[in-house]
């Protein structure tokens, strides 16, 4: 008898303790991104900074940043994890061209100005005093020197790069460089397009010649003695240096003193700073707690209002540059017709899918754009875009004026090709919201259209994308759930353009929606040759309007980036172009 | 009056009865049972239920109003992120939990029970091979068959992709009880009464299963409690690890690993305490049973007296009683060690 | 020893003479075994779907000039040696392997060599002081609970041990987070030391411990338990308790001693746990031990490590065996004679 009290009893202890645990606070549903991506542009910002501005003396304090798993590449040329970027951004030596909270780019410190040839395609850059006196150090005390600039562009335009497993895209644009006069580098580039600054300035950390080169083995390359050796340890002359790096744990930094400051000059004024790999399960909690300060870019609905509840902790929000989306293959079986596109467009609740996928903290776009481009606002998408709202009646209508019919099974079928998708998707996330969403009884008994929901491992679903490695009779889908980063400047060439369709199978298609539209194709190089600002945003603009009509892509959710941190953190103003590797300078601690 | 009745169960000796009647002894394993049954009892009402009404499992209309609401008279166990009731989702998930562990102890039992007996009745050379793929599957890591089984068929249905984790589930899982089987039907082989079988001519086949099996059913019981118990976590590691099957088909394991974030624990409570509170009791039922299984078979082991007093003069008699069993037990269990090495 | 001693005392070979036969016997018999697991785990991990390099090579990094794309995807086509037949990747593999060389990793662009030693160094640190944890409190726990048969005391740890197995680990990792990190603050969630130095080290093992003890002690305790109560029943007990020695003597002295052969012979089955780390505890606790390496190995589909990784995992296992059974030869020399006939 006793002993089945005693089971009761530990069951109950258990349960208490659980019970405990849980003094409930609704919130809303949670839901995890899938990819990291870089924001850009501008966005509207609620912050509940105080309006008084104190100016602290000397840089003190300390933030601890929450982040995703780094591989530990904090040298460019390799592996691209956004939360590796993070660390170069906080570490490297400027580059030529620093960008701005609006997305603008200014000459680093150290220039003095630069100059561009009449046809676009020589530009000149003229370094200050200061550096040709060597009087900007790097965090080890050389100085910087035009060496390193040369360097810099050796290095990545060097064939030794991708020898060593490396690339970039700069031998795509920059034709030769060289020193001239004292205080001189002159850039030709191979042609002129509209978002060449941003292609070869922007990013382009000066790299530490001096240091890269110091243990080199004869043997071998620089590329490659870097990337075995000095990857996770670069020294650069950024607002931070590294002080250590603990695999799979955190990376240490701490401010440097002799930081020459970004685009308008302003020096870091928070001196300790630890980038922590933290997890989804617990990461909001610890935010709350105390260990960590700052989580950047998070979207779940339950962990934004829990932050929102808490006086302690504030948060910065602005649009993502990006989407998450269904992209079609434009060229396979029934997609490649337009009605069945936009059929599928007016066949998808996409309120539906974004409240279940990541709650209220979202919006849909209505073709591949993001507001947050200057080209484009709110107004002009209201009076030119299509909206696409799940509408029985229009799918009917499109389809059936197009000669699709149903057949006995209720699925609309024309010329021997039936309306049966097969739709890949890698993460769970997406395979346990589509599954829901679109369930095929509920597709097929409204819509007449049967769509799969496969989940793929993600380098599989890759190949499938990329339509690299398989044999032709493989090819099986017609859509795949993405989600992509947009770049600060739009170049529509490599992405839509038709030349970048490769043949399925063989050879990884830039153009990955395998769209091809003349109409379009036209756009995209008028922006591509665009001289001024108004003839690339009508161009842009157009592109949208064809784009938006062929449907060769349904965003289905923009985020709503929510920046959250500690209170004690003051000015930290993040926006879309404006990350908080960047805006972490201008900010303090209380 | 008790020790009447253990008086007479030195006449009769029966093994199963007597493990039956340890068994019934033992408080903590009926417990055990009469949770498990329970447990079995309302998920299977629950999911008749839900397949008779033709309850649509990825019901999305309630997520605007819906979503996370706490426990209440329309949803017992409150909503989950989708708006869904989760006492439905519990219950169903219950079942299919259950199938799961289910079918794949089965798997395991079968794959045991034929290699071990094959093993131990034929002995010599096909002995040797199957212990040499015993043991090449005991140190098989399982997470290495799982990851790779779930990237090959994470493309087919969700029904498919059920038995595919049956299979993953079960097909690693034999080799424990088919040693102790392979050394049973040794050392049972050596005893008079398969000298005899052999003797009178019956044929190997009826050898095996009318005679050397329900020898050794009683360890196949146990060890099949326990790989039932191990089915069911190993389930929800899985899905922990994202191989298990998705929406909208609910496992506990998959309820739980989805509410195990520090913000859904904090603020609905509901979604992972009565998962939880289901899956521990389960497990727990079954663990307990399983103990007190094993206490059963084991020969040494005695019967437990419900009243505290007398206890160790009972157990003294008891000591006797089972003296010579003993004895002999032990004496198989050496010679069954000592070929079990020799292999 | 003196040859005339021969009849009473028996020289080294004849003392050890069979384990050590039985031993290397054993040992040899593994070779082949793993041998052909290898050859399975490298098949299967062969021919995982998937590209291998457009796993890892980030979708943005394609869209480079075709050349480019090309030239990178040649390189690591070369460097992994994908362009050869699979029987000369398998036997290269091995050729590496008994050179001391592991691979290299696609991933963190280093030969596994690097790395793989410190994530097996932070799991065996980790599950050590687990390990020992459960094992105190089973020796300490298993004899009262043998020697106060069916009390209160016994019962309770029975029921309390199989607690500790009733709930997936992941699970109980999160409950326990919950309860010291996020409702009474005193512990840290994960990690291995506090970047700021304001946390003492120590506290960030006590979770997984407390996880991975919790999940091993059921099995010990009753290990423990039972091998006492076998031992409480031999003769030289009754006769130690009869020469009139103190129970404590009894116990600790007699009973205690015998009982702890089998039980450390029980260590063989930890061996894989204890170096291997559980993918589970280590992932929820960001523990960079080998469990979270092979969890990362596979989501970046990183084929050497977890090659590498899983034929590790065989190889424990193997040893675990040998050692247990190593264990019980030494236990009981009945058994060794039996194998070496």
């Amino acid at each position: 008898m006793f002993k089945k009290s005693l089971v009761l009893v530990v069951v109950f202890c258990l349960m208490a303790t659980l019970a405990l645990s849980g003094c409930s606070q609704p919130a809303e549903a949670p839901v995890e991104d899938n990819q990291a991506s870089e924001q850009i542009s501008e966005g509207d910002k609620k912050d509940d900074a105080p309006a008084e501005k104190p100016e602290p003396k000397g840089p003190s304090g300390s933030v601890v940043v929450g982040s995703g798993s780094m591989n530990g590449e904090f040298i460019t040329g390799w592996g691209n994890s956004s939360y590796d970027n993070n660390i170069r951004k906080l570490v490297m030596a400027p580059e030529l061209l620093m960008r701005d909270p609006g997305g603008k780019l200014h000459l680093a410190p150290y220039l003095e100005k630069r100059d561009i040839s009449d046809d676009g395609l020589v530009h000149t850059f003229t370094f200050n005093d200061k550096f040709v006196n060597g009087e900007y150090k790097y965090t080890d005390g050389n100085p910087m020197t035009f060496d390193d600039v040369i360097f810099t562009f050796d290095f990545y335009m060097s064939k030794d790069l991708t020898e060593a497993g490396g690339s970039s895209s700069l031998p795509e644009y920059l034709a030769s460089y060289k020193k001239i006069g004292d205080n001189q580098i002159e850039f030709t580039l191979k042609e002129k397009i509209y978002t060449t600054d941003h292609s070869v300035f922007s990013e382009r950390y000066i790299l530490n010649s001096k240091y890269y080169l110091k243990d080199k083995p004869a043997d071998k390359s620089v590329q490659q003695h870097v990337k075995d050796s000095l990857i996770s340890k670069p020294i650069g002359a950024g607002p931070y240096k590294i002080v250590e790096y603990v695999e799979n744990q955190y990376v240490k930094l701490i401010i440097n003193e002799d930081y020459m400051g970004n685009y308008q000059g302003s020096k870091p004024m928070i001196k300790d700073l630890v980038v922590k790999i933290t997890n989804d399960e617990t990461e909001l909690d610890e935010l709350l707690v105390g260990d960590v300060d700052l989580i950047p870019g998070e979207i779940e609905d339950t962990k934004i209002d829990a932050v929102k509840a808490d006086p302690n902790h504030t948060f910065s929000n602005y649009p993502r540059h990006g989407y998450g989306h269904l992209t079609f293959h434009n060229d396979f079986e029934a997609v490649r017709h337009r009605e069945v596109r936009q059929a599928f467009a007016y066949m998808m609740d996409r309120e539906v899918f974004r409240n279940a996928f990541i709650g209220p903290y979202g919006i849909s776009t209505d073709g591949p754009y993001s507001t947050n481009y200057w080209m484009i606002d709110e107004n002009w998408v209201d009076e030119n875009l299509i909206k696409y709202t799940s509408d029985k009646e229009k799918v009917k209508e499109i389809l059936e004026s197009n000669g699709w019919a149903r057949g006995a099974d209720g699925i609309y079928a024309k010329d021997g090709e039936k309306l049966e998708i097969f739709l890949a998707a890698g993460l769970k996330r997406w395979v346990d919201t589509l599954n829901l969403v679109l369930a095929p009884d509920k597709t097929v008994e409204d819509f007449g259209i049967k769509v799969n929901v496969e989940q793929l491992d993600f380098s599989v679903l890759l190949d499938h994308y990329y339509g690299k490695n398989l044999d032709t009779s493989d090819r099986k889908y017609h859509m795949f759930a993405l989600a992509t980063s947009l770049l600060p400047a739009f170049d529509g060439y490599a992405n839509w353009h038709s030349d970048k369709i490769e043949t399925w199978g063989n050879a990884t298609s830039p153009n990955s929606a395998r769209f091809s539209n003349e109409e379009a194709d036209e756009q995209i190089m008028k922006m591509r040759s665009a001289q001024d600002d108004a003839t690339y945003q009508k161009a842009y603009q157009d592109w949208l309007i064809v784009m938006n009509r062929e449907m060769p892509l349904l965003p289905l959710y923009s985020n709503d980036y929510h920046d959250l941190f500690d209170a004690k953190i003051k000015d930290l103003n993040t926006s879309p172009l404006w990350p908080w590797p960047y805006a972490i300078i201008e900010a303090y601690v209380d | 009056m008790v020790a009447n009745k253990n008086k007479e169960h030195e006449k009769i000796i029966s093994p199963t009865r007597l493990m039956i009647q340890k068994f019934k002894a033992n408080s903590l394993a009926m417990f055990g049972l009469w949770t498990f049954l329970t447990i079995v009892t309302i998920v299977v009402i629950g999911s008749v239920y839900v397949n008779v009404t033709n309850y649509d499992l990825a019901d999305l209309s309630r997520i605007g109003t819906h979503k996370y609401l706490p426990p209440s008279s329309e949803n017992w166990l409150g909503t989950d992120r989708y708006g869904r009731d989760q006492f439905i989702r519990v219950i169903v998930g219950g079942a299919i939990s259950l199938q799961v562990a289910f079918l794949s102890t089965i798997l395991s039992v079968t794959i045991g029970i034929t290699i071990g007996a094959i093993s131990g009745y034929f002995g010599g050379k096909v002995d040797n091979f199957l212990m040499r793929v015993t043991e090449i599957v005991s140190s098989f890591p399982f997470l290495a068959l799982a990851f790779t089984l779930s990237v090959i068929f994470s493309d087919v249905e969700q029904t498919t992709k059920l038995f595919i984790l049956v299979f993953i589930l079960g097909i690693l899982r034999w080799t424990g009880l088919a040693r102790i089987i392979r050394g049973q039907v040794l050392s049972l082989r050596e005893q008079e009464f398969i000298t005899a079988t052999k003797a009178l001519g019956i044929s190997t086949k009826n050898q095996i299963t009318r005679h050397l099996i329900p020898n050794v059913v009683a360890y196949v019981i146990v060890s099949a409690t326990i790989g039932f118990a191990g089915a069911i976590l190993s389930e929800a590691a899985l899905s922990y690890l994202g191989l298990s099957v998705n929406e909208p088909v609910p496992t506990w394991g998959g309820l739980l690993q989805r509410a195990s974030t520090s913000t859904i624990m904090r603020n609905f409570p509901w979604m992972w305490v009565f998962p939880g509170i289901a899956l521990f009791a389960l497990i727990m039922s079954v663990n307990l049973i399983g103990e007190g299984l094993r206490d059963a078979v084991d020969p040494k082991s005695e019967i437990m007296s419900k009243s505290r007093k007398g206890r160790r003069r009972k157990r003294e008699e008891r000591d006797k009683i089972f003296a010579e069993k003993e004895l002999r037990d032990k004496r198989i269990g050496e010679k069954a060690a000592g070929i079990e090495v020799k292999s | 020893m003196s040859a005339n001693n021969n009849l009473y005392k028996l020289t080294f070979w004849e003392k050890y003479g069979s384990i050590i036969k039985y031993i290397g016997k054993r040992i040899l018999l593994i070779i082949p075994v793993l041998f052909t697991i290898s050859l399975i785990i490298f098949t299967m991990v062969e021919f995982m779907p998937g590209d291998p390099i457009n796993a890892f090579l980030n979708p943005e990094q394609l869209t480079g000039t075709v050349e480019e794309v090309a030239a990178k995807r040649a390189f690591w086509t070369e460097k992994l040696g994908l362009n050869d037949p699979f029987p000369v990747r398998f036997f290269r593999w091995w050729g590496q392997l008994l050179r001391g060389e592991f691979g290299y990793s696609i991933v963190k662009f280093q030969p596994v060599r690097n790395f793989i030693g410190e994530h097996i160094y932070n799991s065996f640190v980790l599950n050590v002081f687990a390990f020992s944890l459960a094992f105190a409190i089973a020796i300490i726990v298993g004899i009262k609970s043998a020697v106060k048969k069916h009390s209160m005391y016994d019962n309770f740890f029975s029921v309390f041990s199989i607690v500790g197995i009733s709930l997936p680990s992941f699970f109980m990792a999160m409950i326990l987070i919950f309860a010291f990190a996020v409702r009474l603050q005193i512990l840290p969630f994960n990690g291995m030391q506090d970047p700021l130095n304001i946390r003492p080290t120590w506290t960030y093992y006590v979770l997984p411990i407390t996880v991975i003890a919790l999940g091993s002690l059921a099995s010990l305790l009753k290990y423990v338990r039972n091998a006492m109560l076998e031992v409480l029943k031999q003769d030289y007990i009754r006769t130690a308790r009869s020469k009139g020695l103190a129970e404590k003597v009894v116990i600790y002295k007699h009973a205690f001693r015998n009982a702890l052969i089998p039980v450390i012979t029980l260590v063989g089955f930890w061996i894989p746990r204890l170096f291997g780390g559980s993918i589970l505890i280590e992932k929820i606790f960001i523990w960079p031990g080998i469990g979270l390496l092979m969890n990362d190995a596979y989501v970046q589909k990183d084929r050497s490590v977890l090659v590498i990784v899983l034929v590790f995992y065989a190889l424990l296992t193997l040893l675990g065996n040998l050692f247990m059974d190593v264990g019980y030869s030494l236990a009981d020399p009945r058994i060794r004679e039996g194998g070496s006939k």
